[in-house]
């Protein structure tokens, strides 16, 4: 209880609040132009957290990130692309709602979908992580070590149709994580007698680079290969609905919110897939599932209210064990390190006051984007006529800028471009790069919680498996990794039997 | 023409070499009396590690109540990297005039040691100590041991079982757990955290025999009930913890302390020293800079220049005879 009367202290002062409104504004227009992403949005912004104290940091970056999500859906309406991918699903009833006029209630429906999902998730966060966090002691390091197997063992579905070129980034990232420090010998390895690199490689310039310059990148080489001009239709109609359709739309957005928490909660699958499975479910509970398509007000709530969701359910791995359920939360994770918070069970007993206020700012942001969406979505519309060539260069400045910042140091520079280059190669040969943060997260940890529990069973490899959580924790990381290769060997077999059929 | 052009020249150059020596000969009586007008332009003192943490906090907490008594501004900036090698490099080739100081903790003896550093903790002038958080060995209040010596008994029946978390593979509270080891004669593992928060968790959750840790880091997990200290590595009684006997009484001539202080670039004029050893002396005795430093579970604790150099030549010995 205590905790909620601090919480409540740190976000409702006026500099939090204020701050939270300029979060949530970034975050809608970063969410709404497409190709930005929330990843990019948050990743940007947290170089500049780094002076603040580490509540309103995490605050700020929370609440980029929920109205990013939302601000997906004006784009999806409005221009028939998704700012962000979460937003994919969003486009099938969205974009069919301006065809016919009503953008204004589309866009509208979409904003309260989404500030009621975000807020459902935060309360189911907000009562279930202290609780999950409480068996923190139990956690040695063989468990630390199983965890983090399991974190890592996401890798593989989160490469989407390739699980193998997923392993190659993941291999790649935990070969630079290995760069620094050796935690138990304490002697530096692959360092090359740099003294930058002592303390391995940084990881939010390795961020900011991977996710921000490699974006830039796309946009200005998009932008001069293309010369056409987005079409882009003003808002039409009223904005709110009424309260019977209000009413009637209530148990698909509730059951959205439920399905997106509990997809948010569960590694490696996020935002997108959410969305298009709370549609699927909408579709199914429906009287009239063969209106789906046409430009219906269920078609957006469902993924709206769930890909929103996800924020809060995604929040539960992260704090309570230290894994990023998927990319955004593993910035997050950077934004925490910046502030030295090492995210995991230990969290709410020694810094219980961030994660309080973080619980109660991730509510006060999605009733703020509800506003500012209702109020003002009219005006958002402006920010789609920018041209990849103009915002390119700005984001290619913010993310020198902000890689220079955090540590005064111009090295940092260097790793920014350098990961730049690398997110945009593996972009041209469609390679992801989330592997590559998940590992360089979660490889250290790895290593160093593996070679304790060597060290505490005296070489003993038994101990990771006599002991249960370590045990369970080993058993899903490894059903985990393997789910995507079996999918995709039953996926090619029943193609090739159709065929040969 | 050609001859006015020439004794233009000719001016031009005498003008300039005439200039050269006025500016050269007031740069030396400048120099002369640079301890009487230091300081000329604001202080900085790196921190070289990022923001937030316990050197911040305290280097932030110094520079309040110093900038007064040191009559200029004080300035921190954190200079982060290679694990504080890169500030600390920075502060030892920064100009030896006392305008930039580092905020030094045991890593400036370390770094050098384990890390091919330019630098090595001779390239510092001590000014002041102001902190040291002496280290404690906690054990988990539901062991089958519940003081030292009980403890030791039990590490000796039961050789390769017990483990000693400590706080960092390069931290100086690894050497007097190796040290301690040695001197008790018992067949114990080091297992070196990342910080001493996750080592005294791992004690409070019964996974490892003991911890080594501040009395700051550990204090939640002992008022919890979850672990209490039993021996304190420091020739002197613990006021945090009056009944824990001490590793002298005990018979083990190891102290273990984390400092953090205030140096300069080695080559600092002796008097520039003393001015600042002065000033930030005076900030330190402000009552409430040791109590918002006690607040923070740091402890207070001041040594000038010759004691704070002794303090960094022990840990440097002690360092290079365990690795």
């Amino acid at each position: 209880m205590d905790m909620w009367l601090t919480a409540v202290g740190t976000v409702f002062s006026m500099s939090t609040l204020l701050l939270i409104l300029a979060g949530t504004i970034f975050g809608i227009i970063m969410g709404c132009l497409p190709g930005m992403s929330s990843t990019m949005a948050v990743s940007i912004i947290i170089p500049f957290t780094f002076t603040m104290d580490p509540a309103t940091g995490i605050i700020l970056l929370a609440a980029i990130y929920c109205s990013s999500v939302y601000g997906g859906s004006i784009s999806a309406i409005l221009l028939n692309t998704p700012g962000t991918p979460a937003g994919a699903a969003t486009v099938l009833d969205g974009y069919k709602m301006t065809q016919k006029g009503e953008s204004g209630k589309a866009l509208g429906i979409s904003a309260i979908a989404s500030a009621i999902g975000g807020i459902i998730s935060a309360i189911i966060l907000s009562t279930t992580a202290p609780f999950l966090a409480e068996q923190a002691l139990r956690f040695g390091a063989p468990e630390y070590f199983a965890v983090a197997i399991f974190g890592i063992s996401v890798i593989s579905s989160l490469s989407g149709v390739n699980p193998f070129k997923g392993l190659l980034a993941g291999t790649l990232g935990i070969l630079i994580a290995t760069v620094g420090m050796d935690p138990v010998n304490g002697y530096p390895r692959f360092t090359f007698s740099e003294p930058h690199l002592a303390g391995g490689i940084s990881l939010v310039p390795l961020l900011i680079g991977l996710f921000s310059v490699s974006q830039a990148f796309v946009l200005i080489k998009e932008s001069v290969n293309s010369k056409e001009e987005t079409k882009i239709l003003s808002v039409s109609g009223k904005i709110l609905p009424t309260g019977k359709e209000f009413t009637r739309l209530m148990p698909n957005i509730f059951r959205s919110s439920i399905i997106g928490t509990f997809i948010g909660i569960i590694p490696g699958i996020g935002g997108d897939p959410a969305a298009f499975m709370a549609y699927n479910e909408a579709m199914r509970w429906s009287k009239h599932p063969e209106k789906f398509g046409t430009g219906i007000m269920d078609g957006i709530v469902a993924p709206e209210a769930s890909n929103n969701a996800v924020t809060g359910g995604a929040m539960i791995p992260l704090l309570t064990l230290g894994i990023p359920g998927n990319t955004v939360t593993a910035i997050l994770i950077g934004g925490l390190l910046i502030h030295g918070l090492r995210p995991g069970p230990m969290l709410f007993q020694e810094n219980g006051d961030v994660v309080y206020s973080l619980f109660l700012s991730l509510i006060v942001s999605n009733l703020l984007f509800l506003i500012i969406g209702l109020a003002c979505t009219r005006y958002f519309t402006a920010i789609l006529k920018v041209p990849g060539i103009i915002l390119g260069p700005i984001i290619l400045i913010l993310s020198f800028v902000g890689s220079y910042a955090i540590h005064n140091n111009y090295f940092d520079i260097w790793i920014a471009l350098a990961f730049g280059l690398i997110g945009y190669l593996f972009r041209l040969i469609k390679v992801p790069v989330t592997p590559i943060v998940l590992a360089v997260i979660l490889g250290p940890l790895a290593e160093q919680s593996f070679r304790q529990a060597m060290l505490q069973s005296g070489d003993e490899v038994s101990i990771f498996f006599t002991r249960p959580i370590s045990a369970v924790f080993l058993v899903i990381a490894f059903i985990t990794f393997v789910t995507p290769f079996v999918r995709s060997y039953l996926g090619k077999k029943k193609e090739s039997s159709s065929i040969n059929g | 023409m050609k001859t006015f052009k020439s004794l233009a020249i000719l001016t031009a150059a005498a003008s300039i070499f005439l200039g050269g020596c006025g500016s050269g000969g007031s740069n030396g009586a400048a120099n002369e009396s640079a301890s009487e007008n230091f300081p000329e332009e604001p202080i900085k003192i790196i921190v070289p590690f990022a923001a937030g943490g316990s050197a911040t906090t305290t280097a932030r907490l110094l520079a309040e109540y110093s900038e007064e008594p040191m009559g200029e501004s004080i300035v921190i900036e954190n200079r982060e990297g290679g694990g504080g090698t890169i500030g600390q490099q920075y502060v030892s080739t920064a100009e030896p005039d006392g305008h930039t100081l580092l905020l030094a903790t045991t890593s400036i003896v370390t770094s050098p040691i384990f890390n091919e550093t330019a630098f090595t903790h001779e390239d510092f002038d001590p000014i002041l100590q102001v902190v040291s958080d002496v280290s404690y060995l906690y054990v988990n209040t539901d062991a089958p041991y519940d003081d030292i010596d009980s403890f030791i008994e039990y590490a000796k029946e039961n050789p390769g079982k017990v483990t000693i978390a400590t706080s960092g593979a390069q931290a100086s509270d690894t050497i007097a757990a190796k040290e301690f080891i040695e001197a008790a004669g018992i067949d114990a593992t080091v297992i070196p955290y990342d910080g001493a928060a996750p080592g005294v968790a791992s004690v409070a959750g019964g996974h490892d025999s003991a911890a080594m840790s501040s009395f700051g880091e550990s204090e939640g997990q002992v008022q919890a009930g979850k672990i209490k200290p039993i021996l304190v590595f420091s020739e002197n009684k613990s006021t945090k913890y009056p009944d824990v006997p001490t590793s002298y009484e005990k018979g083990y001539e190891i102290s273990d302390e984390s400092w953090r202080g205030v140096v300069a670039p080695a080559g600092t004029d002796p008097e520039i020293i003393k001015y600042l050893q002065d000033a930030f002396k005076a900030g330190f005795d402000n009552p409430e800079f040791k109590e918002k430093m006690e607040n923070q579970g740091m402890d207070p604790i001041y040594k000038d220049s010759k004691e704070f150099k002794q303090s960094i030549d022990n840990v440097y010995k002690r360092f290079s005879e365990n690795m």
